[in-house]
């Protein structure tokens, strides 16, 4: 129980120590230690938390977003951060001691390099997935085994057919299951949504997401540690310079962990923290990084819990060159079974705004339009009629509407979920690992479609492609032994 | 007459129209306006207000059309130009320098591949083709009887445009990679029009023309029959050609490797066949490096894109183009603007009328294609984009165009909608 674990700060801190040394003396930590916890009974280390039960999680990946949700949870009441879990050791020290949680007193985390410690104690009731994508299935899963509930950030999933598998297993496992599609708990993003669905424009037609985030080119670098006298930036354009991955920083990373379901191959820079974005084997492009939450606002609006019957998607990498394998600029399009659309836009590159949004939503009904800023989430606004007169909106200065008082509107989402795993009710959440799976495989189909390079029909009852046995091939991936992910949770 | 005595007659024109010579700038052309209902107007107005062209005749399947127009350049002191109903026999006077089609667009190619057979220059709206087998056999004619023949877009000729597509060749904007054409333009419904008895002093069957013979309705009719597969090719055909071919034309592309569309036809139940929404991707393969084109034509209420059009609600009609170096914009059909490096600096811009009509009239008398703007291989090109876009929303996938075969790779259903079903005796020769 968590009141007891007040106790055993320390052991986790021990933990730390013992597993730092354990990465410098070169041991691997592998996928054997966790392959037993496929076989784990299922509901295993639940417990049934009260209403006014302090809820425990710990923090998977705590680098960059990982790092931006623990702060967030770490200020919620009643809940604690025991745990904070990265292959990345070198991590620990500045997200253990953040400053910027130096006022919240609950906050005394561990860490610790290996997942199944995470998974093996029974104190914690939830954890919080911010890793790589190509993670996101496989750490939720083991974790639903493991007894505990997951946040596990979008895309939920890095294929349909695993994205498929969470939703099994959290049916299965019963448990709650939130996707950090955030704007779902966002007051003024909920409003929209709310006068868009009560036919504020009339009867919708058509949604479009708009991605344009400048990204300056990640260049291309060898394989192994960096040199010497060698720096590393994240980009051309970046202020700052990474930690160097020299050989001493890389001996506190378990690399071979951190490619997990991925092929084995030696450590890249650019296929590690962030960059992985760019990179097939661990990310989904920009489409499924910034993309999923305007996805996911666009099915939303439109009111879709289903799939689109028809994708097509083409771009590019149009960029100076550089080890990238995502498109910078893509234009997906979407068609769901009766006709109503989704377009989906990233760029980049350089490129004007649409009305103002750079990143948002617009939506196109019968008597008018509604734009969304999907950059802070407190901006909407909807011209009606010929005319293109102001209609209902917020322009970013009202207080939330619905009474909430968080400084930072996401905290409800983090809320929401704390709320469902104290209820233990699933239904409460504004988005559930179902919601997520129709929402990433958006940008997951339209990858597809950019891969294969044609248009596509899916079926979204078998979530198999029509006629199309390459694309097929592409709705999954190949699992590296040890990190396979159960084709059925029996 | 039928189709064989049309081209013996032709034949026998060709044989004695060698092309005229103009001695001098100041020797009249002489023109016919052939279809005079809405954007005849505007060829009327264009010819008559320019000096030493000369409207010598008028045609029109409605005659209603033509006294209108024959009043009104009447009413401006021009001289009563011949009239005709049958623009075959329009095509018989040796005397027409050249005609100006404003017809609706299932007529255009052949139009204009009967013109040149007769020996005339010829000015033709856009579309110029109705499908891409038309676009082919377009250009074979022009080439084979040595005929000035101008496709209307006359964005080609907006001395702007031209600066601002000058820059893009030049490097001004880094490498260009992607497109972006727009055609928001606000069109409600036309509802549905029962059969009904074809109005007094119209040729429904020269209207026709090509087209397979169907009952009259007014919405097959003057306007709407751009909404017609028979005889339109929806809003992507109408308003749409014009910024396909800016995008083209900014692009430095020819053919396409791939088109893909999506859309549909949305709000109204009414007998328009075309959609009214439409998203076409286009990706080109330029000397082996990608090019990406997307376009737009949404019918209702629709946002403003980079500026196109400024506070004003209503239409959005323009391109943009994405290079490496910043973004440029085109604002309808004579304006240019553009935004530079990370900061967005404001770069060129330029807004200047266009030229079109004064440019034809230039090349008629240079008797150099060269110095059209607009010249028909280049209208074709643009209108191949086009109608592939409409066949990929028609058969509902991704069409990989061969441009050496003109055909789409492994898909006869695709392929057979590159052409039509002609009536006789409206038919466009497979040998020109």
């Amino acid at each position: 129980m968590a009141s007891d674990r007040k106790t055993q700060d320390g052991i986790s801190r021990r933990d730390f120590a013992s597993r730092l040394g354990a990465a410098a003396a070169g041991i691997a930590v592998g996928g054997e230690l966790l392959g037993g916890r496929l076989q784990a009974a299922p509901g295993m280390g639940s417990r049934i938390l009260g209403a006014n039960d302090r809820v425990v999680v710990a923090s998977i990946g705590i680098r960059g977003q990982g790092n931006a949700v623990k702060r967030g949870f770490a200020k919620l009441e009643n809940v604690e951060i025991k745990t904070l879990c990265d292959v990345d050791a070198n991590l620990a020290p500045s997200r253990v001691n953040d400053p910027q949680l130096k006022d919240v007193a609950t906050f005394k985390p561990g860490f610790v390099q290996d997942l199944s410690r995470v998974l093996d104690d029974k104190d914690i009731d939830a954890v919080i997935i911010a890793t790589p994508n190509h993670w996101h299935a496989l750490a939720t899963i083991r974790g639903l085994q493991a007894g505990k509930h997951v946040y596990v950030e979008k895309p939920s999933s890095h294929t349909v057919w695993e994205g498929r598998k969470m939703v099994e297993a959290a049916t299965r496992y019963n448990k709650v299951v939130q996707v950090g599609t955030m704007n779902r708990s966002r007051p003024f993003v909920r409003d929209a949504i709310k006068f868009i669905h009560e036919g504020g424009i009339g009867k919708v037609y058509m949604a479009r997401g708009l991605c344009y985030k400048r990204r300056a080119s990640i260049g291309k670098y060898p394989d192994g540690a960096t040199g010497p006298a060698e720096t590393y930036k994240l980009n051309v354009e970046s202020n700052g310079a990474e930690p160097a991955y020299d050989e001493q920083y890389l001996s506190k990373v378990d690399y071979d962990m951190w490619l997990g379901p991925a092929a084995k191959r030696p450590f890249n820079r650019n296929r590690f923290h962030y960059n992985w974005h760019w990179h097939w084997d661990y990310g989904n492009g920009d489409s499924g990084n910034q993309g999923p939450h305007q996805f996911d606002i666009a099915r939303w609006g439109l009111g879709k819990q289903e799939h689109p019957r028809k994708v097509q998607s083409s771009g590019g990498y149009f960029g100076p060159e550089a080890s990238q394998e995502t498109p910078d600029t893509q234009t997906s399009l979407f068609e769901y079974a009766d006709g109503t659309i989704l377009e989906f836009a990233t760029r980049g590159e350089f490129t004007n705004d649409e009305s103002g949004v750079r990143v948002g939503n617009l939506f196109y009904g019968t008597k008018g339009w509604v734009w969304i800023d999907g950059a802070g989430g407190a901006k909407w606004q909807s011209y009606l009629g010929p005319k293109n007169e102001k209609g209902p909106g917020a322009d970013g200065t009202a207080e939330p509407p619905d009474g909430s008082v968080r400084p930072a509107v996401q905290y409800a989402h983090y809320q929401n979920f704390v709320d469902a795993v104290r209820a233990g009710d699933p239904k409460i959440l504004n988005c559930d690992v179902l919601e997520g799976h129709y929402t990433s495989t958006l940008p997951h189909l339209g990858n597809i479609s950019y891969r294969v390079g044609h248009a596509l029909v899916f079926d979204g009852k078998k979530e198999t492609f029509v006629d199309d046995k390459k694309a097929d091939e592409l709705l999954t991936r190949e699992y590296r032994k040890g990190f396979e992910i159960p084709k059925s949770f029996t | 007459m039928d189709r064989r005595d049309f081209l013996v007659s032709t034949a026998v024109l060709t044989a004695g129209a060698a092309a005229r010579g103009f001695a001098s700038p100041n020797e009249t052309v002489r023109m016919a306006v052939v279809g005079c209902g809405g954007r005849g107007s505007s060829h009327v107005s264009a010819w008559s207000g320019m000096p030493n062209v000369e409207i010598v005749a008028l045609c029109d399947v409605d005659e209603a059309h033509i006294a209108d127009k024959v009043k009104g350049l009447e009413s401006k002191g021009k001289k009563k130009p011949a009239t005709y109903v049958d623009y075959r026999k329009l095509l018989e006077d040796k005397s027409i320098d050249a005609v100006s089609l404003a017809t609706p667009n299932h007529w255009h190619t052949l139009q204009t591949i009967w013109a040149c057979q007769a020996g005339k220059d010829v000015y033709v709206e856009k579309p110029c083709s109705h499908n891409i087998f038309e676009s082919q056999q377009i250009i074979a004619a022009a080439r084979k009887y040595d005929r000035i023949v101008q496709q209307g877009s006359q964005s080609r000729s907006s001395p702007a445009l031209r600066e601002a597509v000058q820059r893009m060749a030049t490097g001004e904007l880094g490498d260009v990679y992607m497109a972006r054409g727009l055609c928001y333009k606000w069109r409600d419904t036309i509802g549905h029009t029962p059969v009904s008895a074809v109005p007094a002093g119209v040729d429904y069957d020269l209207w026709t023309g090509p087209a397979p013979k169907r009952d009259f309705t007014v919405n097959r009719f003057h306007y709407n029959w751009h909404w017609m597969w028979d005889t339109g090719n929806g809003d992507l055909g109408n308003q749409g050609i014009h910024e396909v071919d800016i995008a083209r034309w900014g692009l430095g592309v020819t053919h396409p490797t791939k088109v893909s569309a999506i859309g549909g036809k949305f709000m109204f139940d009414d007998d328009q066949e075309t959609p009214n929404t439409l998203t076409a991707s286009y990706e080109f393969d330029d000397k082996g490096v990608k090019k990406m084109m997307t376009f737009e034509v949404r019918h209702w209420i629709s946002p403003h894109e980079a500026g196109i059009n400024g506070e004003k609600p209503g239409n959005t009609i323009g391109n943009q183009f994405y290079g490496s170096k910043g973004y440029l914009v085109i604002d309808n059909y004579n304006k240019y603007y553009s935004f530079m490096g990370k900061e967005q600096t404001p770069g060129p811009g330029a807004t200047a009328r266009d030229e079109h009509w004064a440019n034809f009239i230039a090349a008629v008398r240079s008797r150099k294609r060269g110095d059209l703007n607009a010249e028909i291989e280049e209208g074709a090109l643009s209108c191949n984009l086009m109608h592939l876009a409409n066949i990929s929303y028609r058969v509902g996938r991704t069409l990989h165009w061969d441009a050496k075969t003109m055909t789409c790779i492994g898909d006869p259903e695709a392929n057979k909608m590159l052409t039509r079903a002609y009536r006789a005796p409206f038919v466009v020769p497979k040998n020109v």
